[in-house]
């Protein structure tokens, strides 16, 4: 095996996975203004919620299905009954609160699934696919191309349709957009939804590769957030930030050791946050 | 007189502090009612509660006499209150054309709308220099020019009131007389409300005028205004 392009694949599935999750911070926080701490438990809801139905006799497809709705209905409702009616405290409480709610989730996922890693069967079974030395599972295939694809489709439509542009709008200046007739309300929650969906497909792709525990929530959350704080916060940047970003991962696990890969990851955190301080802007506008 | 747009015994500010009290007006269809007031008067204010950015904490807002009090923003838009703000709020990200489409929200709540393309060929023929920019950012314009994009804005929501809040404000004198022009143009179409501190140019435009004085709304003899 060829350490190098074994590496740059499975960088390849986890810049996808990023770029997923990226993109859904990204629109929260042009509605919303704030970090949606809370994120990445969409990945986590919808591998321990499938895991558990599919474990429980119910079909892969209808396990699946259910575990994305039930993602969906956390990061909506977290929106519609958390943060819309506290839409006027400060950003910072805000943030505290998502992450709040994303303590709230471990420990639900720890009550219904206990401590241990869960997965579930993959979708798309067959022979890896082998090149230059490595070897690609189907699913890592799939979860490439639809990662990449339905991030682009994300762009596209925030750039290209009419509600897309509602939505950046709703984001930029929700007082004047109300004025023009905007639903600024029914923008914001469909951020969220479109978040929501994101992290479920990358948690329905992702997790019959490696496993998901309680804990894998806000560790998603902090690699979508790195991604997203590369990109300055951009839908389109984050498609580019979120693959360098797992291939540089896998690149550190590699050649360094999978030890090293959360400090080293913390510390482009740190980097980041220095680098970005003046672009990303918390609160300012009615928010939430 | 048929008021398009009533306002009774209205009360709005921000929160717990009153701003405006009692404010009741009426305006008809070929009627322009000018507001003159100094910083700090309630005016903004009370455009933003009739527009529905803002609560109101006391009396109704009618529209065609049907009571929108409560309904939110960008419902009144759709119903026919269009505000042009203070400061003009363009869409800096998006283009001019983007700007515009935007109106489009309202499509499917009127039914009497004319086609998009015709409502914008009218505004482009309106204001010329948009129809030159429409692929430019709205950042990227100047002053007089975000102020024309403002006003084409909201006269895409084909209002049954159309609403200014200091249309003058950071001109130049001779883009306000173009302003002053163009405004005078649009009378009769529907009813207007000019929010403004510049005197000769409400005189220019209002059929009446009353001022703002502390959150309540009198003559220009001073004398409290029974509007309605």
């Amino acid at each position: 095996m060829n350490l190098f392009t074994q590496s740059v694949i499975s960088g390849l599935m986890t810049g996808a996975v990023y770029t997923f999750l990226g993109i859904g911070l990204v629109l929260v926080y042009r509605t919303a203004r704030i970090l949606n701490l809370a994120h990445g438990e969409t990945f986590a809801i919808t591998g321990v919620a499938a895991a558990l139905l599919a474990g429980a006799g119910l079909p892969l497809g209808a396990a699946l299905g259910l575990a994305i709705l039930i993602s969906l209905a956390f990061a909506t409702g977290l929106h519609r009954f958390v943060l819309r009616p506290r839409a006027e405290w400060p950003a910072g409480t805000l943030i505290l609160i998502t992450l709040g709610a994303a303590f709230v989730v471990r420990g639900v996922l720890i009550l219904l699934a206990g401590t241990d890693p869960l997965s579930f069967p993959v979708m798309f079974e067959g022979p890896p696919v082998r090149f230059a030395g490595g070897a690609m599972p189907l699913q890592g295939i799939a979860l490439v191309v639809l990662g990449f694809g339905v991030s682009a489709g994300v762009g596209i439509f925030l750039a290209a349709t009419r509600a897309g542009k509602q939505l950046l709008a709703a984001a930029e200046n929700p007082y004047a957009a109300e004025l023009l007739g905007v639903n600024v309300e029914r923008a914001r929650i469909t951020a969220y939804a479109i978040g929501g969906l994101l992290g479920a497909l990358a948690g329905v792709l992702l997790i019959p590769l490696i496993a998901v525990d309680f804990q894998s929530g806000l560790a998603m959350t902090l690699r979508g957030f790195i991604a997203a704080a590369i990109s300055g916060m951009s839908p389109v940047g984050v498609l580019f930030s979120g693959l360098g970003l797992g291939l540089f991962e896998a690149m550190v696990g590699a050649y360094l050791g999978a030890l090293y890969q959360d400090p080293v990851m913390f510390c482009v955190l740190i980097l980041v946050a220095l680098w970005q301080s003046r672009n990303i802007r918390f609160g300012g506008s009615r928010r939430a | 007189m048929t008021a398009v747009l009533q306002v009774e015994a209205l009360d709005g500010g921000y929160g717990k502090l009153t701003v405006f009290r009692g404010v009741s007006l009426a305006v008809a269809r070929d009627q322009t009612l000018g507001l003159l007031g100094a910083n700090g008067a309630g005016k903004t204010t009370l455009l933003k509660t009739i527009a529905g950015a803002l609560p109101s904490t006391k009396g109704r807002v009618l529209l065609d006499g049907r009571d929108v009090t409560r309904m939110p923003a960008y419902l009144r838009a759709r119903a026919g209150i269009g505000l042009v703000p203070e400061g003009r709020h363009i869409l800096a990200t998006l283009s001019v054309r983007d700007n515009l489409a935007l109106t489009r929200a309202i499509e499917g709540h009127r039914p009497d709308l004319p086609p998009f393309e015709h409502r914008v060929a009218e505004v482009y023929a309106m204001f010329p220099r948009l129809a030159e920019r429409a692929s430019q950012l709205g950042g990227s314009l100047s002053g007089g020019e975000q102020q024309m994009l403002a006003i084409a804005r909201a006269l895409l929501l084909k209002p049954r009131v159309l609403m200014l809040d200091e249309p003058t404000q950071g001109l130049a004198p001779i883009i306000v007389q173009s302003l002053a022009v163009t405004l005078a143009g649009l009378k009769g179409r529907f009813a207007m409300i000019v929010v403004e501190q510049n005197k000769a140019f409400l005189e220019q435009l209002a059929d009446r005028i009353l001022q703002v004085r502390s959150g309540t709304l009198v003559a220009a003899d001073g004398r409290p205004a029974t509007d309605n």
